[in-house]
């Protein structure tokens, strides 16, 4: 997973969380140089590709802080996404109101979705917590058709334009706009990975239990994470639905919430760039593919699904560094990290973790029932 | 402490009416076989499992309905008898998570700056880590760690968050001899103040350890007393070398058939179990 070599290799380094600050910083510039060529040097069936890459990036890097950081697995983001497409849908044309104004609304209409919501949601855990976040979207979806004269039912929902103003209609200028917001999100969300509360978010991730017997109400931390996920996409949504023209029934579907999971679990769950790889990645196939089989997206999510669960379980982000730092140096040490004050380097530390035998017998209580049943708490 | 407590689950009853109370500063140790109720009643004292009977009172505040984090806030801090660490994250880190639990408000946390620039965090994480002898470890993942050392680190954990009273879940249970002797540094080294209970398999360890002993007997404390009376109570002897003897070979060979080289190797481990035994006194 860490990149030892990463002061040869900038590509491992912008991928490597623990590469030195400064050839990060210049694998990102590199990243956004490129990214700002875009517009000049792609054609715009690519630039498309790219927008659209953009904004689900922004859902796919808020998912992450669930799904990666705090373990939760949504299967709801769509409900957000929704709100945020058609909650600027509805107060553009139903209600006329001024597009930022209508923007900020809709962005307060997600955070409030998911604070409401969240309080069940968070309660649960694992498969419940799956399974409640899916029906959230579920529900919202139904609401879509049941209340169509509202909505448009399946037809959706024109904005009639719907961009900011007439600048925004260049496409390249869209293309700006999704990335400077993108930017913005890139920066808060890693802001909170390296802050505190993103130390509290893994360890709840990695052991709920563990936390609440030190003193934390984990429920809050993951509440705080549930809404902040929840405000990305529905800033995905808005952008989505400007970029449009339209908030269409098919942003509160099932296969919005499980695109935006695959996305996390292609890139790599857990780490910074992985959601971004796998936006740009599964855009890409859903614009490749689908042209070729418009009807079939469905199944090749499908399909996509089982072949990364089986050859790339922990995404292409944390595969690939994985392979660089293999070929990089030969021998993989675990304990490397430039450690703020001069972290010491561990020497064998590995190894003796099977040691659990039977050492002077009768001192060691091997326990037959400490497997399976109530393992998470003993 | 413990007023009447009860606990079943579903039919299983596994404690019964204990009536248990430890004053501040006293270390008290616990033994049982397995099986007796000794994780459980950990459990229901931080929160994990709820009595079916009975009240629980911590620091003179009745918490029988308190959730585990409000117990922890009180001052309870517990280690687990099977390791539960936080595999993916490094030593430093599950130091530092802990020390972000019931302890944060001391340190100045600013959400938007990165932790590692959080100074008094850091430099507390590392002196625990030096105070543990774990400090040569700090960036290593805790998944890669030797047993013995997540069994420090498990210990380092429950210390962080500076409580007032310890649950020891077998501190030593699993580990090589060499690990074993620094495990009994570690807990000799533990602050005085601090009241600590422990359930342990090792009476030397126990003995060494404590001022007063209880042994849980089928959900029951049918003893309770200074480490000299219950070694050499007659019942605790028996307890302890015969059925617990009795039970282990019985789990060892599956379920209670015993063959020949097992019985061999049986009758020299209780030899040396009695000689151990013998020496304590
Ligand atoms: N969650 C549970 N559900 C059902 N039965 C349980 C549960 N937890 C414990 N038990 C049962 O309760 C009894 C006491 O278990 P406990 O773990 O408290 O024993 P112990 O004294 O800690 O034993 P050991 O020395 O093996 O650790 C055992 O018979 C066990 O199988
Ligand atoms: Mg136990």
């Amino acid at each position: 997973m860490r990149a030892d070599s990463a002061g040869s290799r900038p590509r491992a380094a912008a991928l490597d969380p623990r590469a030195p600050t400064r050839i990060r910083a210049a694998a990102l510039a590199g990243l956004a140089v490129l990214a700002a060529i875009v517009p000049a040097t792609l054609p715009s069936y690519w630039l498309t590709i790219a927008t659209l890459a953009l904004i689900y990036a922004i859902m796919a890097m808020g998912l992450n802080l669930l799904m990666g950081y705090t373990g939760l697995d949504s299967l709801g983001q769509a409900a957000f996404f929704g709100l945020g497409s058609y909650g600027l849908a509805i107060l553009l044309v139903k209600d006329g109101v001024g597009w930022w104004s209508a923007a900020l609304a809709a962005v307060v209409l997600g955070t409030a979705g998911a604070a409401v919501l969240g309080l069940i949601a968070v309660r649960l855990r694992g498969l419940y917590f799956l399974l409640v976040t899916l029906a959230m979207g579920q529900v919202l979806w139904g609401a879509d058709y049941r209340w169509g004269t509202f909505t448009g039912g399946a037809n959706g929902l024109e904005l009639g334009g719907g961009r900011p103003s007439p600048w925004f209609y260049s496409d390249a200028n869209f293309y700006y706009f999704t990335l400077g917001i993108f930017a913005a999100v890139a920066a808060l969300v890693s802001l909170v990975i390296a802050s505190p509360f993103g130390l509290t978010l893994r360890g709840i991730r990695e052991r709920e239990v563990r936390c609440q017997t030190l003193g934390y109400r984990t429920y809050i931390h993951k509440y705080v994470a549930f809404i902040l996920a929840g405000v990305a996409a529905a800033v995905a949504g808005i952008l989505n639905a400007a970029y449009n023209g339209i908030a269409s029934p098919s942003d509160l579907s099932i296969d919005q919430s499980f695109t935006a999971m695959l996305m996390v679990i292609l890139g790599g769950a857990g780490t910074m760039a992985g959601p971004v790889v796998g936006a740009v990645v599964m855009t890409a196939l859903k614009y490749e593919l689908s042209t070729l089989w418009v009807d079939y997206w469905p199944i090749i999510l499908g399909v996509i699904y089982v072949l990364a669960t089986v050859y790339l379980p922990n995404g292409i982000v944390t595969g690939a560094a994985g392979l660089l730092s293999r070929a990089g140096a030969p021998k993989r040490a675990v304990e490397q990290e430039p450690a703020g004050e001069g972290g010491p380097a561990a020497g064998g530390a590995r190894g003796a973790r099977d040691r659990r035998g039977p050492g002077p017998q009768w001192t060691v209580s091997p326990r037959p029932h400490a497997g399976g049943r109530q393992q998470g708490l003993r | 402490m413990l007023g009447g407590v009860s606990k079943a689950f579903g039919d299983l009853r596994v404690l019964t009416d204990i009536d248990l109370s430890v004053g501040a500063g006293q270390r008290v140790g616990i033994i049982g076989l397995n099986g007796a109720g000794k994780t459980t009643l950990f459990h229901v004292i931080s929160g994990l499992e709820p009595p079916t009977r009975g009240r629980v009172v911590l620091f003179g505040r009745e918490v029988t309905r308190t959730s585990p984090s409000g117990r922890a806030a009180l001052g309870l801090s517990r280690t687990f008898q099977v390791t539960l660490l936080y595999p993916r994250l490094t030593v430093r880190e599950n130091v530092e998570v802990a020390l972000l639990g019931s302890t944060y408000r001391r340190y100045r946390l600013r959400l938007w700056r990165p932790l590692r620039t959080h100074g008094d965090l850091r430099t507390r994480s590392r002196e625990l880590l030096e105070t543990f002898g774990l400090w040569p470890l700090a960036n290593v993942e805790v998944r890669h760690l030797s047993y013995g050392h997540q069994r420090q680190l498990e210990i380092t954990l429950a210390i962080a968050v500076d409580p007032a009273l310890l649950l020891l879940d077998e501190p030593t249970a699993g580990l090589s001899v060499a690990e074993m002797a620094a495990m009994r540094r570690l807990l000799a080294s533990l602050p005085r103040h601090l009241t600590v209970l422990v359930v342990e398999h090792h009476l030397e360890v126990i003995f060494e350890l404590v001022e007063r002993v209880l042994v849980l007997h089928q959900g029951s404390i049918i003893m309770d007393g200074p480490p000299s009376a219950v070694r050499t109570d007659r019942q605790v002897q028996d307890l302890y070398f015969g059925a617990h003897a009795a039970a282990q070979v019985a789990r060892q060979t599956g379920g209670g058939v015993l063959n020949a080289d097992r019985r061999d190797e049986w009758t020299k481990g209780q030899a040396d179990r009695r000689e151990e035994w013998n020496r304590g006194h």
